[in-house]
């Protein structure tokens, strides 16, 4: 499903930062060493978070990180937070089959980056350049 | 016989410069390490009633094992750091830590089994043991140097030649000579300026860190220890400690390089050598580091020079932080973070924590320049160099607010008026005793209650990385599980002898957390710490070992291997269940000594935060992530997540009662019974502990 192009307004929105007690926490996951929580407060940093990761990434020879953030929360964020409703149910619409986290992490984030890059293209180099804080 | 003692252990009274030797056969039936500590403690501790760890009458001990400077895998490099610590609620209880890298071989090397440091000396000293020689070297100018620069001081003073050269440690011509370096253990600058938090370090990134190791070091005027040595252990089974150790390496992957599992039940045997370039920035190259005699190798130096020999929380303290700040990279912000603790010798552990408490504070409105808490550290630069370097110079130098989080975290809170209120809603997670959460004790139990009847965070991942990495990445990652949950606990459940009749130890369900089954598990889980891990000091990265890919059937291999190496170098006909057995001894002998220190049942609480489902253990993040565990339920064992599930405390509380019980302590108050201590042959304890008016009824 793709997502409608934004007007002016809502990709100023999506692109914004949200206020410091509205950020949304993701957590991640060292394997075998800990777990730390990633603060993050607009949709690009979301989408720099996550990670196109499979399975075979946390064999026993990569000792990659996994980054998480709950799907659900993440979607309430987007709809409520940063108020970007058509994002927010494409994501929702994604992740309603069911998958892992790991198997739609990849699928989630280049959504999320899509979104990013058709706001930045509807704002033009001027508008984003201005700063959106 | 020759069964890896060397026979005799120094004893260095610093008040009088007097220097000893104890026979270490008087306590050999101890093993070693922790255990061997603790009876030594009770035998030299002029007031076992002692809580203030910088009373000079305090005790450091650091002890190896009969393994120590051997080829037993994952066990020759390391030794026990033990003394009356700094950090605990609501006192400083007997406490200790476990340290890698060369120093206990070092040890073993200059011809003792262990060192005990008693008194204060009057002016700032390191000790220099060279073989069996002992000299007091004056410390004053080394007292503010951090503990990288101490040990440059000391090399360059103890070595003729330069390192990979032939140093001779005697005049003659056998009297010894080695390439290597002395082994030092150092504290970091003017570190009784920050006691609770003051680690020992050793080479680059050793550390004894919890508990404050090296504000005990600086009340007693003591920098350093050096030491040197070119001997050898003595084993009985040389053969067969090789055999053994061959049939270890068979379950590593450093044993297996050709045909690298690709699992996420890499765990812990199994796992990749180099495991602390999980902390590096993307793309730097490092070799991998180990300790004395290890075949895993987990630790690493760096092409930069920077984090070399760190890992875990080291990194992990502040890499969030920097990642959060960089947009999800790592960058040098988070070495630099690592580098700063080796260097001025805190200990990580709680930084983390720290920092989150901190951040909460700060965006609240109640810390910073003209709030509540007045501070001027760069807060708007967390993540970032700077902010690293600030915080932890804040600390050892007490600066800003460092001189009241010098005090430690329970301490500062308190002094802030913010105990209460900061623990409750989890901004400060202090899970028990005064140390911060490490796992969830409201999902991984087991970690929990292991840290509510001892003394400090046990730190001990035995079961953490089955019970919750590896059901936990299955999950995240949509992998079909290596071995079901039935699997899991009919393999972890059989080798956890002598409870291995129950089949529900891993039960993490709502009801297993409580269970009698669980009891089980903690009391194993403890005694196996006590003996295996502390006191011969077999590795937590390694040991236990239930599941691994390598095994025939995924099966581990503990409990053989703490068997067959145990056997090879002391010859005693040890079988496993007389080391849990000797587990549970050295644990009733420290429960004794705690006892006496104030330990009662209502001092076994945990922080209010784990009663409270909505509340975050770390700062300000919620609490969504999974924590995947197993458990059985309406009869099928399966894995599932538990978040959002809290304590309840009158089940805890019922708990405890049970768990007193069961260990043949006092319900009441938790104190141990005389029935119990004679059982164990502890009679002279049950005589003090009634002399005292502390004897379990």
């Amino acid at each position: 499903m793709e997502v409608l192009t934004p007007s002016i307004e809502q990709a100023q929105r999506t692109l914004c930062d949200v206020a410091t007690g509205d950020i949304i926490v993701g957590t991640v996951f060292t394997p075998r060493s800990g777990q730390m929580p990633a603060r993050m407060k607009s949709v690009h940093e979301v989408s720099q978070f996550l990670e196109d990761l499979t399975g075979r990434d946390y064999a026993v020879v990569s000792r990659k990180n996994i980054h998480h953030i709950d799907y659900s929360s993440l979607v309430t964020w987007i709809r409520d937070t940063v108020g970007d409703s058509d994002l927010a149910t494409v994501v929702d619409e994604l992740i309603s089959d069911g998958r892992a986290f790991g198997m739609l992490s990849g699928e989630v984030k280049e959504v999320l980056s899509d979104r990013v890059r058709q706001c930045e293209r509807v704002l033009g180099p001027s508008l984003t350049e201005e700063g959106l804080e | 016989m020759a069964n890896g003692y060397i026979g005799k252990i120094l004893t260095i009274d610093l008040t009088t410069q007097e220097v000893g030797e104890i026979e270490t056969a008087k306590y050999e039936s101890w093993g070693g390490g922790e255990g061997m500590a603790a009876a030594i403690y009770w035998d030299l501790a002029e007031d076992k009633t002692l809580t203030d760890g910088t009373d000079p009458r305090n005790i450091i001990q650091i002890m190896t094992s009969p393994l120590t400077g051997t080829f037993a895998p994952s066990a020759g490099g390391r030794v026990r750091v033990s003394y009356v610590g700094l950090w605990g609620w609501p006192v400083g209880y007997l406490t200790g830590s476990l340290i890698g890298g060369r120093l206990g071989s070092m040890i073993k090397f200059a011809g003792w089994d262990g060192v005990v440091i008693t008194g204060k000396s009057e002016t700032p000293v390191w000790i220099n043991v060279i073989q069996d020689k002992v000299t007091f070297e004056n410390a004053t100018d080394l007292w503010d140097l951090d503990t990288w620069e101490t040990q440059e001081f000391i090399w360059s003073d103890v070595m003729e030649r330069e390192l990979g050269e032939w140093n001779y440690l005697g005049t003659g011509r056998d009297d010894g000579r080695t390439t290597q370096r002395p082994a030092i253990i150092t504290t970091g600058p003017s570190a009784e300026k920050y006691g609770p938090w003051s680690a020992l370090i050793h080479d680059a990134g050793q550390a004894a860190g919890q508990g404050g190791s090296g504000g005990v070091f600086a009340s007693k005027n003591l920098k350093a220890l050096s030491i040197y040595g070119t001997g050898g252990v003595e084993i009985a089974d040389p053969t067969g400690l090789m055999e053994a150790r061959q049939w270890v390496r068979g379950f590593s992957a450093s044993g297996n390089l050709d045909d690298l599992k690709t699992t996420a039940m890499s765990v812990p045997m199994g796992s990749s050598q180099g495991v602390a370039a999980v902390g590096y920035p993307e793309g730097m190259k490092a070799r991998v580091h180990g300790c004395s005699g290890c075949i895993r190798n987990c630790k690493g130096r760096t092409e930069r020079k920077m984090g070399n020999e760190s890992r875990c929380l080291d990194f992990l303290w502040y890499s969030s932080f920097d990642m959060a700040a960089h947009k999800g990279a790592k960058t040098d912000a988070v070495l630099v973070g690592c580098d700063q603790v080796q260097r001025l010798g805190i200990n990580s552990y709680p930084m983390m924590s720290t920092v989150l408490w901190l951040k909460a504070l700060y965006e609240n409105g109640i810390l910073g320049v003209g709030k509540q808490i007045e501070s001027s550290l760069p807060y708007d630069l967390i993540g970032e160099e700077e902010f690293a370097v600030a915080l932890t110079e804040a600390i050892a130098y007490n600066l800003d607010i460092g001189a009241d989080l010098a005090l430690g975290l329970w301490q500062c809170a308190t002094k802030w008026g913010r105990l209460e209120e900061d623990v409750a809603s989890g901004w400060l997670p202090l899970q028990a005793s005064g140390y911060v959460h490490h796992y969830d004790a409201r999902h991984e139990t087991e970690w929990g209650w292991g840290n509510l009847f001892q003394e400090r965070d046990h730190n001990m991942h035995d079961f953490n990385y089955f019970v919750f990495w590896a059901p936990t990445i299955w999950g995240l990652m949509g992998m079909e599980p290596e071995v079901s949950a039935e699997r899991m606990a009919e393999i972890i459940s059989s080798k956890m002898v002598p409870f291995n009749d129950d089949p529900n130890l891993i039960d993490h369900s709502d009801e297993g957390i409580y269970s009698d089954s669980m009891i089980k598990l903690v009391r194993w889980h403890t005694y196996y710490q006590k003996y295996y891990k502390e006191s011969l000091v077999f590795c937590d990265y390694t040991y236990a070992d239930f599941i691994n890919p390598y095994g025939e059937n995924m099966e581990g291999v503990t409990p053989k291997a703490e068997e067959w190496l145990t056997e090879a170098v002391t010859a005693k006909g040890e079988k496993f269940e007389d080391g849990i057995a000797l587990g549970r001894k050295i644990y009733n002998l420290e429960r004794a000594i705690w006892t006496l220190q104030g330990r009662h049942r209502d001092t076994e609480v945990y922080g209010e935060y784990n009663y409270n489902p909505s509340a975050a253990p770390f700062g300000l993040a919620t609490y969504e992530a999974p924590y995947t565990v197993p458990m059985r339920i309406d009869g099928e064992w399966v894995y599932k997540s538990t978040n959002s599930r809290s304590l309840d405390k009158v089940k805890v509380e019922d708990f405890k009662t049970r768990y007193y019980a069961a260990e043949g302590w006092d319900e009441t108050n938790g104190w141990p019974t005389r029935a119990t201590l004679e059982e164990l042959g502890l009679d002279y304890i049950a005589d003090e502990l009634e002399s005292y008016g502390k004897l379990g009824a």
